[in-house]
């Protein structure tokens, strides 16, 4: 038995020497968690973690618009901005009606030259073009890397794309484009008159029971109200921390550069 | 009364199969829908990098002295491009349609280029600046779009190959649709970065 598991390790110890970093393997994407700033190469100290996470949360409660940040040593194997929009598709950054997330990916320098991508949900790519991204890129990202200061770089774009954002979309806005609360509610009161007027319509004593059938049935239809009310106002912009991801969808919009 | 109750159960059947494939052809017509709406993005898309000629002229012809061969194949190269009806979208169709557009790419990088190459400097004008992000933010979107395409062909090829679906799709006329496949070069050609 024992040599059995010395046989076991022999071979299972050079796999474990051998393993790859998950990045590195083809096809990796970061699993989605209930933050906006992941930072694998641990280059922030926890301090300016804490401090884009709340400021990023705080920008996703007061306007809608979610921007994740993302820095990897590299990006299973694919480019960057291949990278990038499979990752804001994957987990939906921005709402899904109005698609408002923007993805930053930084590649910091290692013996690789570093990267870093601007990608825009598709309904930001009008307020921030490609040559926007790529300005904000250039002139204020890369000069502070190029320094190593991923921390401000980040923070001077996102000193320029927050305004931008909260300009095209507003909290109100997704109030209003989300507010689905009316419908249901029409629908269930429709459902109720229907049922209503079949009852009356097949009221000729075979259907003897139908009457308390729909009284039932209309107790389940406002309690299904409620329900409905709080899971569409509710959910994603609950207090205390970002209450995740809303669905949004990118299309390819945005720019990337390189030190 | 017996004769009645077998006559009645198989209608029964008979009715069970019929919504059943009158559902199952309603899904196949849903994801085909969705099939056809990602290939207008597609086009959509191709039709960008198509409107990006004018802009590689724009910068061709900022240089000044320009060469009037490299416009008018550029030129050429544009106006060949193709549109594709999303109802032939087969494998062949989609070939002859990306084929075009990345001919159209070449030229049009290449004017770039041989322009570049003797005027160093207009890689500092502002054209050109606009120009390089605008043409990657178009192959990027093109790849995106591509991708969500296959995707969803995809899904609806896998639905009407299916047993007993198949057998649907062929009484209803579902045809399975081409994909995109990567092709040689097409990745790099229109990348000005290379001179840089």
């Amino acid at each position: 038995m024992r040599e059995l598991f010395c046989l076991l390790w022999v071979f299972v110890l050079p796999l474990m020497a051998t393993a790859q970093e998950p990045w590195e393997e083809t096809g990796w994407l970061p699993e989605k968690g209930n933050h906006l700033v992941y930072d694998y190469c641990n280059i922030l100290t926890s301090n300016q973690n804490n401090e884009l996470e709340s400021r990023l949360t705080a920008f996703n409660d007061s306007t809608s618009n979610q921007i994740a940040i993302i820095i990897v040593p590299a990006f299973g194997g694919n480019d960057i901005q291949a990278f990038a929009f499979e990752v804001g598709d994957e987990w939906g950054i921005g709402q899904k009606e109005l698609a408002n997330g923007v993805l930053i990916v930084v590649k910091p320098k290692d013996d690789t030259k570093g990267e870093v991508e601007i990608a825009t949900g598709v309904g930001l790519e009008g307020a921030l073009p490609d040559i926007f991204c790529k300005r904000i890129i250039e002139n204020e990202m890369i000069p502070h890397f190029r320094d190593g200061e991923y921390y401000e770089g980040i923070v001077a774009a996102l000193d320029i794309i927050e305004p931008v954002c909260a300009g095209e979309y507003s909290y109100e806005q997704y109030k209003e484009k989300n507010d689905s609360g009316v419908w249901p509610l029409i629908f269930i009161v429709a459902i109720i008159v229907v049922v209503i007027v079949l009852c009356f319509a097949f009221d000729d004593g075979t259907f003897g029971d139908n009457g308390s059938y729909g009284g039932g049935s209309f107790y389940g239809g406002s309690t299904r109200i409620n329900n409905w009310g709080s899971g569409s106002s509710g959910g994603s912009f609950s207090s205390g921390g970002f209450g995740g991801f809303g669905g949004g969808s990118f299309g390819g919009g945005g720019a990337h550069g390189s030190w | 009364m017996k004769k009645h109750t077998a006559l009645w159960i198989i209608l029964g059947i008979v009715a069970v199969i019929v919504i059943w494939a009158i559902s199952a052809n309603n899904k196949m017509n849903v994801k085909q829908e969705n099939a056809t709406s990602k290939w207008a993005d597609v086009q959509a898309d191709y039709q960008r990098r198509k409107d990006l000629v004018e802009q590689a002229i724009n910068v061709v012809k900022g240089a000044g002295n320009y060469e009037s061969g490299t416009l008018e194949a550029v030129i050429k190269a544009r106006n060949n491009v193709p549109q594709l009806d999303a109802n032939n979208l087969t494998e062949e169709n989609i070939a002859n349609f990306q084929k075009a557009y990345d001919k159209m790419a070449q030229e049009m990088t290449r004017a770039i280029n041989v322009t570049v190459e003797r005027y160093p400097e207009l890689t500092a004008t502002k054209n050109y600046q606009e120009f390089q992000a605008q043409i990657e933010g178009c192959e990027n979107r093109i790849n995106v779009s591509r991708k969500k395409f296959n995707d969803a062909v995809r899904e609806y090829n896998t639905m009407i190959r299916l047993f007993p679906n198949s057998v649907i799709a062929s009484l209803f006329g579902h045809k399975a649709m081409g994909y995109f496949q990567a092709s040689e070069g097409a990745e790099e050609a229109p990348s000005t970065e290379a001179l840089l």
